[in-house]
């Protein structure tokens, strides 16, 4: 590129930037500390200079690597599908997902590592989903399940197989009430999900299952058809269906309700104890009971319409919190920034910012983490 | 008196926890680039946080141009490295510092980012550093040594090498 068009894409990417990560010209100036916001105008409009300092504070409070700035062509951004109640504006999240993408995305690029997402894409069409929907969103949870060997009770294992068996980027975070995760796939970037950590550790597994569902089916729907989660969509409702069957498959939910009903009957306390044996939702059991024929839905109905059951559920699974306590970072990408440190592939500032750590914690940190510089020694394997 | 550039904000740490840093601004004139000295707020001892403030030490820098942070990380980028944008600044300086400066840094990656653009010849260890000072107590992390150093500048060589192929 020309040195000149060269300036124009720099000022034209620090507006977009700015934008994308929802500051308006006024906040921004004084987060990056200028003393009028006729100075950001200026460097925006490419009518004053701007040093390396300046763009680094920039970068740092817009979310974006250096590279953003400088690279002569940027792809296009991808677009996460969120899912939240209401609307709200979720630039700022946005922008923080994308962006823990793109440095776990440099990690693995760094050590050499491939991704392994596209061997989960479905095989199945729109054509498939067309004619019975909710039985092919069924069937996909059941064959997924199988795939990955989710075992007798998946959500146990469905965060640790996603990330390590399937190289998935998960994040979590706390997010604004009423919004509950994303997902995106991307060719750069490699496979995301976003999760809000402030749910109870339940509502997470079925989130994780549900935005499993959307990368499955990535090339199926639509981001229109799909929506962003404040209407229930027919995709959406595929998602809850995915979810229920992947989560709770039929075989072991029925030997498990074999075995905690007597004649016939369960009490409500054991379907807060199934939920807790499955590691979900108590709404989750009851209606996959009704889709397996084991309740009616008028008996959910009445069931869930009950205040005391609510309080007794609350009551029981009020020590479970603590016990599924999560990071915001999967363990895999912490590992690999502490091998790219130990290997000399990051600098301790880029391994700070990649765990949001202040720079002198460093040191505190990897010992914490029982990282230590004698443990990175090569050892020869045959 | 000799001029020396902190390449980061983890050696201006680690002097302060070691209690060597106004040994080291005696004998040298300091510079820092002003991101460095926005990262550099508290170093640690015993557990405890405390303050870093070296502004009335220090030369600051605060007028490095876009296009040497460009090229700098045009290299970062080509040797592999993933080097923190305090870094680059700094870096970024040198490269261009037409007055006779050295610097110095135990960050690893940033090491062999120096070999690889081959200006190890304006870098010293902090070893090295503190021993001008005349400070020579054993009291230094691995990474301040000579030989973590020497060894880096071996790695980055070899980067050259491998994505140069320059020797």
């Amino acid at each position: 590129m020309k040195p000149k068009k060269v300036a124009e894409a720099l000022h034209q990417r620090i507006v977009a930037a700015r934008e994308s990560a929802g500051f308006s010209i006024t906040e921004a100036s004084q987060k990056l500390g200028f003393k009028h916001y006729q100075i950001l105008s200026a460097i925006e409009k490419g009518t004053r200079n701007i040093n390396a300092n300046e763009l680094i504070e920039m970068s740092r409070l817009y979310g974006r690597v250096l590279d953003y700035f400088f690279e002569p062509e940027v792809s296009r951004e991808p677009s996460p599908l969120w899912r939240k109640i209401e609307k709200s504006n979720i630039q700022k999240e946005q922008r923080q997902f994308l962006l823990f993408l793109e440095k776990y995305s440099n990690l693995e690029n760094l050590l050499g590592l491939k991704r392994r997402w596209t061997e989960i894409r479905s095989s199945y069409d729109r054509d498939d989903f067309k004619n019975d929907g909710f039985v092919v969103a069924d069937k996909l949870g059941a064959d997924i399940h199988k795939k990955l060997d989710l075992g007798s009770r998946p959500a146990c294992n469905l965060l640790n197989v996603l990330e390590n068996n399937l190289r998935f980027k998960i994040l979590h975070m706390s997010l604004k009430d009423g919004v509950s995760g994303a997902s995106v796939v991307d060719d750069t970037l490699g496979v995301g999900i976003l999760v809000n950590m402030k749910d109870a550790p339940w509502r997470r597994h079925y989130d994780l299952a549900h935005e499993l569902f959307h990368i499955v089916t990535w090339n199926i729907f639509s981001p229109e058809e799909i929506g962003d989660g404040t209407k229930k969509t027919k995709p959406e409702q595929y998602a809850d269906i995915f979810a229920s069957s992947l989560l709770l498959p039929a075989g072991h939910l029925i030997e498990a309700l074999k075995e905690i009903s007597t004649n016939n009957e369960i009490k409500k306390v054991d379907i807060i104890e199934l939920a807790k044996d499955f590691g979900v939702s108590t709404d989750a059991i009851l209606w996959r009971l009704v889709n397996l024929k084991k309740l009616t839905r008028a008996q959910v109905q009445k069931i869930i319409a009950d205040p005391e059951f609510h309080n007794l559920d609350r009551t029981l699974r009020r020590g479970l919190y603590g016990e599924y306590k999560t990071s915001k970072f999967p363990a895999r990408y912490i590992s690999l920034a502490c091998r790219c440190l130990m290997e000399g592939k990051i600098s301790r500032g880029t391994f700070a910012e990649c765990l949001e750590i202040d720079r002198g914690e460093v040191d505190d940190y990897l010992a914490e983490m029982g990282f230590a510089e004698q443990n990175y020694e090569k050892i020869a394997v045959a | 008196m000799k001029k020396l550039l902190l390449l980061d904000a983890d050696v201006i740490f680690d002097l302060h926890t070691l209690g060597l840093f106004e040994k080291i601004a005696r004998t040298y004139r300091l510079y820092v680039t002003k991101t460095v000295l926005g990262e550099a707020k508290y170093f640690k001892r015993e557990g405890l946080k405390q303050k870093i403030n070296i502004r009335d030490d220090v030369t600051v820098i605060n007028d490095v141009a876009l296009d040497s942070l460009s090229c700098v990380r045009t290299e970062a980028k080509e040797a592999r490295l993933g080097i923190d944008p305090g870094e680059l600044e700094s870096i970024a300086y040198l490269s261009t510092a037409k007055e006779e400066i050295r610097f110095c840094t135990c960050d690893k990656a940033a090491i062999k980012l120096i070999s690889y653009m081959g200006l190890e010849l304006r870098s010293i260890s902090v070893e090295q550093a503190v021993r001008s000072a005349g400070h020579h107590k054993k009291i230094l992390f691995p990474r301040h040594l000579d030989k973590t150093f020497k060894e880096c500048i071996k790695e980055g060589k070899a980067l050259r090498i491998q994505f140069k192929k320059l020797i």
